[in-house]
């Protein structure tokens, strides 16, 4: 379980004006283990700034974040929130960190202090599951946007995380790519994996997300089921809204 | 979306080199490096074309080489052509002196490149990690993750390079003059591979790095990386007496 506590981010102490250096600005939020959780609102909304505090990679200004329990700004916090957290970045090419497809997924479970062939097992499986296993050995260089996506997204399936933290992980993508990824995403939930999506572009998980939190200006605007938010509708809050709903 | 294939990037492959262990290729390097600073005229050309078939061996053209490192070749001009205008000894024999040392750059740089073609990051990394281990008190995981992170480095630069230039291009940048072009191309490569290099290593830390780590390679020493050893120093041995 993810519990965000009164978290501000941003705060520039030197500012007497406080409010306008907030990225995140007073966030509360709970999100149960096997959830589906969409992120909504406009660019700068910090929706990529939270996500980023639930895998530690940014620590909490003011307030506290908890995954499984523990802090992620006390002892341990971090290496636990990195282990149950996995993030994807929003542009796949900039989160791959290796030479070869392989490597790349590798680098997680390697960081756990995994033996080999654990690692090799968890690489086979976690490529599989995207559906990249073909590009293994392959150069990211050579590969497409939605291809970089899915190798991304392996890389964190393959430490076996209790939750999936995703910034726009459709961004960018054809039909086809974004099908692929929304089919993987609502895989890893349906065994049981936390998915926490970041997006301005709701249609495509309408049906998996069982809850919608809408973030303006570093607030929760809004928090409440997919459905009873697209039903009165989020243009306001620079969201469009999913065909159905129209 | 191809971001097609950046200069230094490892490209996967089946060949001799591809197949040698980390370490004897790392420790070749060096060994022709350090011989070919003695090296003669003579010396350095020989070296030169048995780089050059050592390179093809890999997959490697001369055109593709010689457009990677196409911004040393220019400094290493510079640099001779100011030694020749400069020596002592008259404008003939500062640039024969001029030549000579660029040509082992240029040696040096071609091989460095061809490691790094045919080795992965991954394999730097244990075979760094594999030469510091006996020394006391040196981190050599942190070192190979150094090393290995700064072989992934230059591919990148090199392609948030190509990015610029091509950006520059889609906006007839080409009518501009040589000094703003290149000024531009070098802040904006610079900037870009600042902020890459700092997504690298979120991307690195959000994925638990942590330097006490195992590894899914392992590098394996065969007779046949003991035989490029032997030649490698059989010739540098050579090179030095000639």
């Amino acid at each position: 379980m993810i519990r965000v506590e009164n978290v501000v981010y941003g705060h520039d102490d030197e500012d007497e004006n406080e409010d306008t250096e907030r990225t995140l600005n007073g966030v509360n939020m709970t999100v149960d283990e096997g959830g589906f959780v969409l992120l909504l609102g406009r660019n700068g909304s910090g929706k990529t700034t939270l996500l980023r505090h639930l895998n530690a990679l940014l620590l909490p200004d003011e307030g506290r974040v908890f995954v499984d329990g523990i802090q992620t700004d006390e002892e341990n916090g971090k290496e636990n929130a990195r282990r149950n957290v996995g993030l994807v970045f929003q542009d796949g090419a900039s989160q791959v960190v290796a030479e070869t497809v392989r490597d790349d997924i590798a680098f997680g479970p390697e960081n756990m202090g995994l033996e080999r062939n654990e690692i090799r097992e968890r690489i086979d499986e976690s490529a599989r599951d995207v559906g990249i296993t073909h590009l293994l050995n392959r150069s990211p260089y050579e590969l497409s946007g939605g291809e970089l996506r899915r190798v991304a997204l392996a890389g964190v399936l393959a430490m076996h995380p209790d939750a999936l933290a995703l910034d726009e992980p459709l961004s960018g993508l054809d039909y086809e790519g974004e099908r692929a990824v929304v089919e993987r995403i609502a895989e890893a939930n349906a065994r049981g994996t936390t998915v926490v999506v970041a997006t301005h572009d709701a249609e495509p998980f309408v049906g998996h997300a069982e809850r919608a939190v809408v973030l303006e200006n570093g607030s929760i605007a809004e928090d409440d089921t997919p459905d009873a938010l697209f039903s009165r509708g989020l243009e306001e809050y620079g969201v469009r809204t999913p065909c159905e709903y129209r | 979306m191809s971001q097609g294939r950046a200069g230094f990037a490892y490209r996967e492959g089946g060949g001799f080199l591809h197949r040698a262990d980390a370490r004897a290729k790392l420790a070749a390097l060096v060994v022709v490096s350090v011989a070919l600073t003695w090296a003669s005229a003579g010396a350095t050309a020989a070296i030169g074309v048995i780089a050059y078939v050592v390179a093809r061996s890999a997959g490697i053209t001369a055109r593709e080489l010689l457009h990677d490192i196409r911004l040393v070749l220019l400094i290493l001009v510079v640099g001779a052509g100011a030694r020749a205008l400069s020596d002592p000894e008259g404008i003939v024999a500062g640039a024969f002196a001029g030549t000579v040392a660029s040509g082992r750059f240029v040696v040096i740089i071609a091989l460095a490149y061809v490691v790094s073609a045919t080795t992965r990051p991954a394999d730097v990394r244990l075979a760094v990690e594999s030469f510091l281990s006996p020394i006391p008190f040196m981190h050599e995981k942190d070192w190979g993750t150094m090393f290995a992170v700064a072989a992934r480095f230059f591919p990148l630069v090199s392609d948030e390079a190509r990015r610029v230039r091509e950006a520059r291009k889609a906006r007839l940048g080409d009518e501009q003059g040589w000094y703003t072009r290149v000024r531009s191309t070098a802040f904006g490569s610079l900037t870009r591979s600042f902020r890459r290099a700092d997504t690298l290593a979120l991307a690195m830390e959000s994925r638990g790095y942590d330097s006490a780590r195992t590894s899914l390679r392992k590098l394996e020493w065969e007779s046949t990386d003991t035989a490029l050893l032997a030649v490698t120093v059989g010739v540098s041995v050579l090179v030095y007496a000639l």
